[in-house]
């Protein structure tokens, strides 16, 4: 976690952090660059659950006095997204802060506290989307896309035409027109709307079932996991992967503004790739320590 | 109800196998986008070499 908050410090310094596209978000590390992002959610999913296992009581139940709870989860939580959002990176600030308040919740927070803190979040985001000029312009595109079909609504635009082409069976693997030079980030953010003009609607839908399964099961290994630790982590990991697919891939159907969030295991880079899979390593270590009733 | 135990993962209840169904999801996803990514990474990778071709030996200025 210290690695991470020291990362996400480093990572601004414009001497050291490389800046693409507007936002500084890598670091270079030799031959290759690493996006201290990527680690921060693993390293906060790993240190909630230890924080909330820790300060439960020994017999499973809830500890009773929430502040023990809520106030040290509050300052990690604001401390890491106000480094994350000086990046800038919304998309990353929204995974960490929905994962962590479904951990809380998982461990025994009330939901009327989560509520609270969602309510002040969407406040927080509001602003920040209001007081952004670049922010505003995307929320403008995302709620009028045919506004700026050159500028601002340009990539939206291309990647509906892209999944539109696909139709009910798509166009065949290989066969996209979109990538060729149409679809911005048809490797990383936008890899779906290739997949959908390729494969069409049941392609789709088949990777949206294999996110669900996996979803499914990780579900399955948190409910079976022999003790605390163990349970919130595989919730807090599998929320993560699993909230992220759903932005990237609500965001590619038009239905959350863009974000610039990479959909797991399918998307281009490194980082995101490495991370995701040392979770699920982690999360395939709790299954096999899982109770099974017999 | 099955019991559970203290806050402390150990190695000691290894005996259970694997979450197999799980492995094979996430190899497949991952196998799957490593294709998907080649597809249109190697395109853009021509693309872009054509452009540079293109731009070479057209000797253009300007816009394009």
């Amino acid at each position: 976690m210290l690695f991470s908050f020291v990362s996400l410090i480093l990572v601004l310094i414009p001497a050291i952090g490389i800046k693409s596209l507007g936002a500084r978000r890598w670091l270079p590390l030799g031959f290759f660059s690493f996006q201290p992002a990527e680690l921060t959610k693993l390293a906060f999913v790993l240190y909630l659950s230890s924080f909330f296992a820790n300060k439960n009581l020994p017999s499973g139940e809830p500890c009773f006095s929430n502040k023990r709870k809520l106030l040290p989860f509050l300052f990690v939580l604001v401390a890491l997204l106000v480094l994350v959002m000086m990046e800038p990176d919304l998309g990353t600030a929204v995974i960490l802060a929905a994962t962590g308040l479904i951990v809380y919740f998982v461990s025994g927070g009330p939901l009327l506290l989560i509520s609270l803190v969602g309510l002040f979040g969407l406040a927080g985001g509001a602003g920040l989307i209001f007081f952004s000029s670049y922010r505003r312009e995307r929320l403008l595109s995302f709620l009028n896309p045919s506004r700026d079909p050159l500028g601002t609504s340009y990539h939206i635009r291309q990647i509906l035409i892209a999944i539109g082409s696909g139709g009910l069976f798509g166009v065949g693997l290989g066969q996209s027109r979109q990538k060729y030079e149409y679809l911005p980030e048809a490797t990383t953010d936008s890899i779906f709307a290739v997949i959908a003009e390729e494969l069409g609607f049941v392609g789709a839908v088949c990777l949206l079932a294999l996110f669900l399964l996996m979803i499914w099961r990780g579900m399955k290994i948190a409910k079976e996991a022999p003790d605390d630790f163990g349970r919130l982590l595989a919730v807090g990991i599998i929320s993560w992967i699993g909230f992220q697919a759903l932005v990237n891939l609500s965001a590619m159907v038009a239905i959350v503004p863009l974000t610039g969030v990479p959909l797991p295991f399918i998307s281009y880079g490194g980082s995101s790739l490495v991370l995701s899979l040392t979770a699920m390593g982690i999360l395939v270590n709790i299954s096999k320590q899982r109770i099974v009733e017999k | 109800m099955p019991k559970r135990f203290k806050n402390k993962v150990t190695l000691k209840n290894c005996n259970a196998s694997p979450d197999w169904f799980l492995i094979s999801l996430v190899l497949g996803l991952t196998v799957f986008g490593i294709v998907m990514v080649g597809n249109a990474s190697v395109v853009e990778a021509f693309r872009d070499l054509a452009i540079n071709f293109i731009i070479s030996a057209s000797n253009l200025s300007g816009p394009f």
